[in-house]
């Protein structure tokens, strides 16, 4: 199966990079990539799946940051426990925003995210009594496995890919799951999907809240990594960038997502660089998201990583001939043979059952 | 007299000021191929639609045997065991035939979001069953060889076949087909025409609008006409060809 050998060679190419670089600064770039990777996927989830845009990403991103920040500094709780109450609050709250607006047609959810997003940035900047407000909260310890604080880029690194990995996984399963398939079609059809027994809005509902539990994590590791946050990452900026990274990865592919979070997560910190020695470039990081949006949905809407999952068709060149109106050309076409089925049970079909 | 499956009371169906329905009153009996027919325009979808759940209709009844249907989602619907193939819904064409069938064994199987991205044993032990299932339907119709073939890269007959394989694998109590006939040759209209007579053997209810009239003449047991959203005659295919009305109506009018 492709997609096995791909998460194989993933996991080889993040090993070797893990043993062979140490220099702090490509470590840095490398778990931001594996963070952003981590919500982009869940939101290529969401919209290559179920067909759906959330404009408040960045803000599910925030409240697992919030979330681990807060349960650690004030409760002393412990910061792995802490990052699965905050995906399960996240998930809470991702599910209160889906129910209403998941169970209309159309983008209903994109204008309840948008709203949602921007109340959380607002709570961030306003509840200073918990949230220290606009300074943000400091001194956020650190992860540790048996004992051993994740406090260095390398270590951190170790953690996060296999934590992406890992999320990858379920999500390749997931979509080749019954409900990925429901999903699918719910995405191409929806009144197709909903007439072959598909509960839309449960399907919708499922993904959405998976997709914010995937931010909330990722945001509870920026948390633990960077043991400081502050409001500004979790604005409407940072959920337009994902949205940027899903597209431009391309958002019906499992690996469209990464391959955006890399891209963007490179571009930031070379805009950032040359922002710093030419102050003109202050600025123009947001016009340039703008253009790469544009011309990726006019030149290649599809992203950089379609052809990675285009189905591979296995069976032989087969008597239906392309576009011709043809029926199969056989003794008897197929309706004639679904005429003459057996009731009794015929062999089953193990050829092309994965194993 | 045998016991209807599907029964219509008073259907009556408002687009805006448009009434699309009015007051349709009849019954699917089991085990029948019912025909609908009538001119485009007459009705004969949004009767469909509003059976499965499409629409809620604006007045009268629908029930299954005995279960009332007014109001259900269509999901809910299709759980009761009505599976329909549609005149402008395609098949998936992004995804392969054996997807397609797949998707209609959705109601088969009950792994949820967890199950299955954790790929629970009991999951994977569905998701095996599934696939046998869906092959073996494939197996029948011959398409065994293009399960992994996108859908959209059949040609139109195929494509059709491959909507009717998934109506048909969820194992429904009543199939309902709106033109299935519609752009098949002649020959692989006879074709369906004998998949549906044995369908009818095997004991299914078959639903069917249809434009071709030799196909409905040969095929059903009863046929009900629409006009102008009203029914205007019901009954044996040899009863409605000689009713005036419809030969107004029917023959005389829009008709293909
Ligand atoms: N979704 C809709 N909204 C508004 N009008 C509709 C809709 N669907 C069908 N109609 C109208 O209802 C009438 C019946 O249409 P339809 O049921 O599709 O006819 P048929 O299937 O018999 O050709 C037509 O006048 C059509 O324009
Ligand atoms: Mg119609």
């Amino acid at each position: 199966m492709s997609r096995g050998w791909g998460l194989v060679l993933f996991a080889v190419a993040a090993l070797a990079f893990g043993l062979l670089v140490r220099g702090p600064y490509y470590l840095n770039i490398a778990v931001f990539i594996c963070i952003h990777g981590l919500v982009a996927l869940g939101l290529g989830l969401l919209m290559g799946g179920a067909g759906q845009i959330s404009l408040g990403h960045a803000g599910f991103y925030g409240l697992g940051a919030y979330a681990s920040a807060i349960l650690t500094t004030r409760w002393g709780v412990n910061p792995w426990l802490a990052m699965g109450l905050g995906a399960l609050a996240t998930g809470l709250v991702a599910a209160l925003v889906g129910m209403p607006t998941l169970r209309l047609r159309g983008h209903y959810l994109a204008m309840g995210t948008l709203g949602l997003g921007a109340i959380i940035q607002i709570v961030f900047n306003q509840a200073d009594q918990i949230t220290e407000g606009p300074s943000g909260i400091t001194a956020i310890p650190y992860l540790s496995i048996a004992g051993l604080p994740l406090s260095t880029d390398h270590r951190f690194f170790f953690l996060v890919w296999p934590l992406l990995l890992g999320a990858m996984l379920l999500g390749g399963n997931l979509l080749d799951s019954r409900l990925g398939r429901a999903l699918r079609a719910l995405g191409e059809n929806e009144g197709a999907a909903a007439a072959a027994g598909v509960d839309v809005p449960r399907a919708k509902l499922a993904v959405f809240v998976l997709s914010a539990v995937f931010a909330s994590v990722a945001g509870s590791l920026y948390a633990h990594y960077l043991t400081y946050v502050s409001p500004s990452p979790f604005g409407f900026a940072f959920s337009i960038q994902l949205l940027v990274m899903v597209i431009l990865g391309g958002e019906k592919s499992l690996w469209g997502p990464l391959v955006g979070a890399g891209v963007l997560t490179v571009l930031h910190q070379v805009l950032a660089g040359a922002a710093h020695q030419f102050p003109f470039f202050d600025g123009l990081e947001t016009v340039a998201y703008g253009v790469i949006l544009v011309l990726f949905l006019i030149f290649r809407p599809q992203g950089l990583a379609a052809p990675l999952r285009k189905p591979v068709s296995t069976s032989p060149p087969g008597p239906f001939p392309g576009a011709e109106r043809e029926p199969v050309p056989q003794a008897s076409s197929p309706a004639a043979e679904i005429a003459a089925l057996p009731s009794d049970g015929s062999e089953p079909a193990a050829p092309g059952v994965k194993p | 007299m045998i016991s209807p499956l599907l029964r219509v009371v008073g259907l009556t169906h408002n687009f805006g000021g448009l009434r699309a329905l009015e007051q349709v009153t009849f019954s699917v009996p089991e085990g029948a191929v019912f025909g609908l027919i009538g001119p485009n325009g007459a009705g004969k979808t949004t009767l469909f639609n509003c059976v499965t759940g499409v629409f809620p209709p604006s007045r009268g009844d629908i029930w299954l045997a005995e279960v009332p249907l007014t109001g259900l989602p269509p999901h809910a619907v299709a759980a009761l065991g009505i599976s329909r193939t549609s005149q402008n819904l395609r098949p998936w064409r992004d995804m392969t035939v054996l997807e397609n069938v797949l998707v209609g064994c959705h109601l088969l199987g009950s792994c949820g979001l967890l199950g299955s991205a954790l790929r629970l044993p009991a999951c994977r032990r569905e998701e095996r069953r599934l696939r046998e299932l869906a092959l073996q339907c494939l197996e029948r119709v011959h398409l065994a060889d293009h399960a992994h073939d996108l859908v959209g890269e059949l040609p139109l007959g195929g494509q059709r076949m491959v909507e009717l394989t998934r109506a048909l694998a969820a194992n429904p109590r009543l199939l309902m087909l709106d033109e299935p006939a519609a752009g098949l040759h002649t020959r692989e209209t006879q074709d369906l025409g004998d998949l549906i007579a044995s369908l009818r053997e095997q004991g299914l209810t078959v639903f069917l609008i249809e434009h071709d009239m030799s196909l409905v003449m040969s095929v059903c047991d009863r046929v009900a006409v629409l006009d102008h959203g009203e029914l205007i005659a019901e009954g044996t295919p040899r009863e409605v060809q000689a009713d005036r009305r419809v030969l107004e109506a029917y023959l005389g009018g829009a008709a293909e």
